[in-house]
């Protein structure tokens, strides 16, 4: 029989602190889908998603349910779509309609993988995507795009970065009736991973199996409770270990959902992604953690350092818990999704000087930031440039996704709704890099790549 | 032979008369076996503790917990297959 406390404590986490798998995500390999006819193409990916993962959303809502704990996103990760379009050639945009046709009909919250990998060039099919990817996320509702432009093997392709830019404030611009949600459904990576289950940057890796069921969970509510209760004079090598003992708590519970759905679905189980998740919910923000260690607000200073020791914890209580462990794992940071983050930005304690320096500690980057609509494409690239240059000499996942706010000032704010959330117009430096972005070319790999 | 399940409920609120005949015949209606139990009387404060065999269940883990709370209004009732505590506090 089990102590009671540890039961209620179960209990608490879930009922009071919002403890979730943030998600189930199946990934999909449309290899096989690829076609020199690229509306045959387009059948066969809506008929493979519908097959594989038609019962995905069922059999999570039934362990859901079993569980008592909540799934909250059922989600599609496929192979980057630019290799079928380099094949088929043909509009890409006919790939991302097929894709949101079957997210639809099976009942997913997204699908990703409207991809391309150009971190060392653009081959057939790059180009074009990219080119056509404003588009393809004005017309459609649930598919999610990821362009990695540059990573620690690699370097950093210019010109893919300067093409990033232009396209992420096009994404706004076509979709600003919709207050730019376009743009919040597109990331910009440095070495991106195969495995991710998380939007909008999951796709599904060359390397992967046929088809895995992955999941990402989260509990930053727990973490922060589980804080709230410990003497405010407790070093902070207990607050890391006590940290490590909930994290490893949490991603059991991940490991099982998993393994279950996996089963269920008779599918391969990928991998568990440890990820601090926040939602804009109260109670569900990684900041108040940060201020829970002890800061008055998350930005101050000594917010990098909380941050490093947080995402360390969590990744050394994870990694006992689970028998496989990917994705992008570690503590999320995006500004719009996360209570205590938009309370930090509009108090402007929070500056996007600080939020980069955090990104060199945490996965993933600079994440749901909303900034001035008259922001250029050349600003945009730099914003790219430098954050993939973090992640490049630091052998980790870098992102950028930010939301131009088209026709929004300073201290406005923009609305998603749902688990994007909303955030205020953050402030960015008006100088211009337009000279050094418009060189392109590449910035070749550090020393860090020669490792054999 | 398929491998048994079982389910941890809890209930915590003020004593009253029949909570646990309440609990072992919601529990015997769904098909449900009552392995054990463990319950504390402090003052007027009731806690219990009782893992079920769900293996038969003739409803969800969800329904009985429904039903039981239905039954039950004036306390906390949490009704949770023992998986998820044995992941988390097992190793």
């Amino acid at each position: 029989m089990y102590n009671m406390n540890d039961v209620m404590e179960t209990i608490s986490m879930i009922r009071d602190n919002n403890l979730d798998i943030r998600t189930t995500t199946m990934g999909i390999s449309l290899l096989d889908c690829a076609d020199s006819d690229i509306d045959r193409a387009c059948v066969k990916i809506y008929d493979k998603i519908c097959r594989l993962a038609g019962n995905l959303v069922s059999t999570a809502d039934s362990i859901g349910e079993k569980y008592g704990i909540p799934i909250v996103n059922k989600r599609v990760s496929v192979t980057p779509i630019a290799m079928l379009a380099g094949i088929s050639g043909g509009d890409p945009v006919k790939y991302a309609l097929a894709l949101d046709k079957a997210a639809h009909e099976i009942g997913v919250d997204f699908i990703g993988g409207y991809s391309a990998l150009v971190q060392k060039g653009f081959s057939a099919g790059d180009r074009e995507l990219i080119e056509s990817i404003p588009r393809a996320l004005s017309e459609t509702e649930l598919v999610c795009s990821s362009v990695n432009i540059g990573s620690t093997k690699a370097g950093i392709n210019m010109d893919a970065v300067k093409l990033m830019g232009q396209k992420v404030r096009e994404t706004a611009e076509i979709t600003a009736d919709r207050q730019c949600i376009g743009a919040a459904k597109l990331v910009v990576f440095c070495n991106a991973v195969e495995d991710n289950p998380f939007m909008a940057g999951a796709f599904h890796g060359v390397g992967e199996a046929d088809h895995v069921l992955s999941v990402g969970v989260s509990g930053p509510g727990v973490v922060r409770n589980v804080l709230a209760g410990m003497p405010d004079d407790a070093p902070l090598n207990e607050v890391a270990e006590t940290i490590k003992k909930t994290a490893f708590k949490i991603t059991r519970v991940g490991q099982l959902v998993g393994s279950e759905a996996a089963a269920m679905l008779d599918t391969q189980f990928g991998i568990v992604d440890l990820s601090l998740a926040p939602t804009p919910a109260i109670g569900d923000s990684v900041a108040h953690i940060l201020e829970e260690i002890g800061l008055e607000q998350c930005g101050a200073h000594g917010t990098t350092a909380a941050l490093a020791m947080l995402n360390d914890a969590v990744k050394k209580g994870g990694v006992m818990a689970s028998s496989s462990v990917g994705g992008l794992s570690g503590a999320f940071i995006p500004v719009s999704e996360d209570d205590g983050m938009i309370s930090a930005a509009r108090a402007g304690t929070l500056s996007i000087e600080k939020l980069e320096a955090m990104t060199a500690v945490c996965s993933v980057g600079l994440d749901m930031i909303v900034i001035p609509g008259d922001t250029t494409a050349e600003v945009i690239s730099a914003i790219i440039a430098d954050e993939a240059a973090i992640g490049m000499v630091n052998s980790k996942t870098t992102a950028v996704r930010v939301i131009p706010a088209i026709g929004l000032k300073s201290g406005e704010e923009l609305n998603f709704g749902g688990l994007l959330g909303y955030g205020p117009v953050m402030n960015l430096r008006s100088q211009s890099p337009a000279k050094m972005i418009n060189r392109g070319g590449r910035i070749p790999a550090p020393l860090q790549s020669l490792k054999n | 032979m398929d491998k048994k399940e079982n389910a941890v409920l809890t209930v915590v609120g003020k004593n009253d008369i029949g909570i646990l005949a309440t609990v072992a015949t919601s529990v015997a209606e769904a098909k449900g076996n009552v392995v054990q139990v463990s319950q504390i009387v402090m003052d007027d404060f009731f806690t219990m503790n009782m893992l079920i065999d769900v293996t038969d269940l003739a409803c969800t883990i969800h329904q009985l917990e429904g039903s039981i709370k239905e039954k039950l209004p004036e306390t906390e009732v949490h009704l949770m297959h023992d998986n998820i505590f044995s992941a988390m506090h097992s190793i």
